[in-house]
């Protein structure tokens, strides 16, 4: 399976050493990270999670190479990211799908591979939009989409030149739960056969247990604790893991970290 | 939420517009009346029947101006939306150069028409004037639009590894070209305009020319032919603009689209201090502007007999034994033209806000009475003065009024805009919750419409300054307008420059506080933090 050919050494995949990043503002200026690590494996899935104003979405800028630290330094597989992003290997999905009004779905996927110089191999941009189930839509314009479906479209598109890393934020917020379970087995099946190393940004725990291999927790200032909960679910998981009882104790122990209130209980629950 | 036009019967979206023309034709027989005995007012069917005996001339000199305008439109624009894409790259270059642009447009007719003649052949001061006029509202446009992309788009692009050249043409090109249909629509017109008050600073052929003519000989049907013909061509070109418009960009309005501001987001300061930043660029620009002025009369080789120097201006205002005595002369003008701006700004804006609020809570007003708007804005002043002055006078009143005039049509066509391109999701929501069309638009569309309101008072406040000008040349005989005008005929070309250098740092300096409110409620408002 892809997990276990991944380079295991931490750190070869993303790499954050005591990253920062100060935003200017009118009265003075405001820390969103500060003093910030995260190491995650390459090919492997890590999500990120956090109350509001603990900089999970600035870090995940960072990654994408849209905005520079003001301290620290951030590698992906090793090399800066500014050079995997010119090199088209960034595969990204935010909040706001972003997709271009006045351009059809399918011509919204294909702006990655013109983005990236490259041909889309014929079908490539029928058989993404299938993969996110809008078989039929090609044509559609955004305006004539749910936000739902635009969210898939923006999906389709981040896959679309398999990048080695992709970095989503929250791209399943505006869905309902059946397409939401629904995408997330579909990514991970295609997690499972192209092993980008992922990076997850999500307000839903369950969510993230289910998806990823690890959950760093960000906690806002002035605590600024970064907690690593490792995940060592099998996989595949099946709807049936949302079932089990170990998958409830992780959700659980993550809900409490994400409320401060219990703080240190013990190591983590082991499979 | 305004219905599309093409859902609309053939039969009912021309009723409205024939409506409207049925009002203003009531309105003219009804003035023709009433004001039989001035003779200012002719019949609508006295004007028909001139124009019917004049068609031949009107189809050669219409065919000039045309071309004039023509010409003029294509350049001003090419050059606006050249210089707006420069300034959104380089926010540096905006910084310095956009009051430079702006002092340009603000540089009075009466100064600047004789210049043009001397300095360009031929058809030259027609297309410059022409020209002119498009410039700034298209370089407006132009810089609303392209910042109006969505940033989410932009850091999509830039994530996949795209550069700024792709990001530029791929999202914030077409994101302009609402915001740029709406300059080009104002454009129009203004390019006609630009080129009859050209003809009147000296042309052989062009229906500015026969308007002179026709005004000197007191040919009121004939003056009045005129201006009818002209309003109609700035009607025609006003709906092929919006018909492109249309074609082109079909998505307006409908799809979430970020509201932005016409100016790069305020820098917080950091470095040196605040004040060095706010002092160094207007210093920048103040030497730009020195410089291409002197490298103009250097390079246009003009006579220092009636083209001044900085120096000059300085001697005038500041140096010179009598200097007091002038920019105390200067400054008591200044009052008064601030007054007649000032009021006429007002009414102006007050009267097309209201009025776009009307049409767009109700589409077939717009359909109504745009196109006389539009006919109102489009008949050179010079025509129009007489019978202002006539009806309502030649003091306050009468200046307000042309200058209403002036600033009415473009801030309605801005407002207009604004409102219908508010989000659809955000007035449904109102809406949903069983707000009424007036609600939606108290609550929701009004407040994503002000940017455009913005934008339209940097245009039209430079622009109520210069009308109050004409106006008082024309009507009012005091003021400014008058001042400069009585020194270009009295050969005191010292009082005519620094009289316009002094306007044109007013009209500068309310641009500039324009710039300063915009940013405080833009914080204030937190729509659209533009990237």
């Amino acid at each position: 399976m892809a997990a276990e050919a991944a380079e295991s050494r931490p750190g070869a995949g993303l790499a954050a050493r005591g990253v920062g990043k100060r935003f200017r503002l009118r009265g003075g200026f405001v820390d969103a990270l500060a003093g910030l690590d995260l190491a995650a494996p390459r090919g492997s899935f890590t999500a990120l999670v956090g109350r509001s104003g603990c900089g999970k979405s600035t870090l995940l800028r960072l990654f994408a190479g849209l905005e520079a630290p003001t301290a620290g330094e951030l590698a992906i597989h090793g090399r800066p990211v500014d050079a995997v992003r010119r090199e088209h290997r960034i595969g990204v999905a935010f909040q706001d799908p972003a997709l271009l009004p006045w351009r059809s779905a399918d011509a919204n996927v294909r702006l990655a591979f013109e983005v990236a110089g490259r041909e889309a191999a014929a079908g490539a941009v029928e058989r993404l939009i299938r993969l996110v189930g809008l078989e039929g839509f090609e044509r559609a314009k955004p305006s004539q989409l749910s936000g739902g479906m635009r969210q898939r479209i923006a999906l389709a598109r981040a896959l679309a030149v398999e990048p080695e890393v992709l970095l989503l934020d929250e791209p399943f917020g505006a869905l309902d739960d059946l397409t939401r379970l629904r995408l997330n087995l579909e990514l991970q099946r295609i997690w499972m056969d192209r092993a980008p190393t992922t990076l997850l940004v999500t307000h839903s725990v369950a969510e993230a247990v289910f998806l990823a291999d690890r959950v760093v927790v960000l906690s806002p200032p002035p605590l600024r604790r970064t907690t690593v909960v490792e995940v060592p679910l099998p996989r595949p998981r099946e709807r049936a893991a949302l079932r089990s009882p170990d998958f409830h104790r992780l959700c659980d122990h993550l809900t409490e970290l994400l409320f401060e209130d219990a703080g240190a209980d013990g190591p983590p629950p082991h499979a | 939420m305004p219905e599309a036009p093409a859902r609309w019967p053939a039969a009912r979206s021309w009723l409205p517009l024939a409506g409207g023309l049925v009002a203003l034709l009531a309105l003219w027989w009804l003035a023709a009346g009433l004001l039989r005995a001035q003779r200012v007012v002719p019949t609508p069917l006295a004007v028909l029947g001139q124009l019917i005996a004049d068609r031949a001339s009107y189809v050669a000199n219409g065919a000039t101006t045309l071309r004039e305008a023509a010409v003029g439109f294509l350049v001003g624009n090419a050059a606006a939306v050249l210089l707006g894409a420069l300034f959104v790259q380089f926010p540096l270059a905006e910084r310095i150069l956009l009051r430079v642009a702006v002092a340009a447009y603000c540089i009075p007719l009466v100064t600047l028409g004789p210049i043009l003649v001397v300095v360009l052949p031929g058809d030259g001061p027609k297309v410059a004037l022409a020209a002119l006029a498009v410039f700034f509202t298209t370089l407006l446009g132009t810089l609303q639009g392209l910042r109006s992309a969505n940033p989410a788009a932009l850091d999509v692009v830039r994530a996949l590894g795209g550069g700024e050249a792709r990001a530029f043409l791929q999202v914030r090109v077409p994101s302009a070209l609402p915001s740029l249909g709406a300059a080009l629509r104002i454009a129009a017109p203004a390019a006609l305009l630009g080129a009859v008050i050209g003809e009147y600073f000296g042309a052989s052929q062009g229906l500015g020319v026969a308007l002179v003519q026709a005004q000197s000989s007191f040919e009121v049907a004939r003056t009045w032919g005129l201006a009818a013909v002209l309003a109609l061509l700035a009607g025609l070109l006003y709906a092929l603009a919006a018909a492109l418009t249309r074609v082109l960009v079909p998505w307006a309005g409908r799809d979430d689209v970020a509201v932005a501001w016409a100016e790069p987001p305020a820098r917080a300061a950091s470095g040196w201090g605040r004040l060095g930043r706010t002092a160094a660029f207007p210093a920048l620009s103040l030497a730009v502007g020195i410089g291409g002025w002197y490298l103009l009369l250097r390079a246009f080789r003009l006579s220092d007999y009636f083209a001044k120097t900085p120096l000059d201006v300085w001697h005038y205002l500041v140096s010179d034994p009598a200097a007091a005595a002038n920019r105390a002369e200067l400054a008591a003008a200044l009052r008064i033209t601030c007054l007649d701006a000032g009021l006429g700004y007002g009414f102006g804006t007050l009267g097309a806000v209201l009025a776009a609020l009307a049409m767009a809570a109700w589409p077939p007003l717009e359909r109504a009475f745009l196109p006389g708007a539009l006919a109102v804005r489009s008949v050179p002043m010079v025509a129009l003065a007489p019978l202002v002055a006539l009806v309502f006078g030649r003091g306050l009143v009468g200046v307000t009024v042309i200058v209403s005039a002036v600033v009415f049509f473009p801030t309605l066509v801005y407002v207009l805009a604004g409102l219908r391109d508010a989000p659809r999701a955000a007035g449904e929501v109102v809406a949903a919750g069983g707000g009424s069309r007036l609600m939606v638009i108290r609550k929701v569309r009004a407040w994503y419409s002000l940017p455009s309101l913005f934008t339209s008072a940097r245009n039209a406040v430079p622009a109520a300054l210069g009308g109050a000008i004409l106006a008082e040349w024309l009507s009012t005989g005091r003021g400014a307008g008058n001042l400069l005008v009585v020194a270009y005929s009295e050969s005191q070309f010292d009082t005519l420059w620094s009289g316009s250098v002094v306007l044109i740092g007013l009209s500068l300096a309310c641009y500039g506080a324009l710039g300063a409110l915009e940013r405080a409620v833009a914080a204030r408002l937190g729509t659209g933090a533009t990237r």
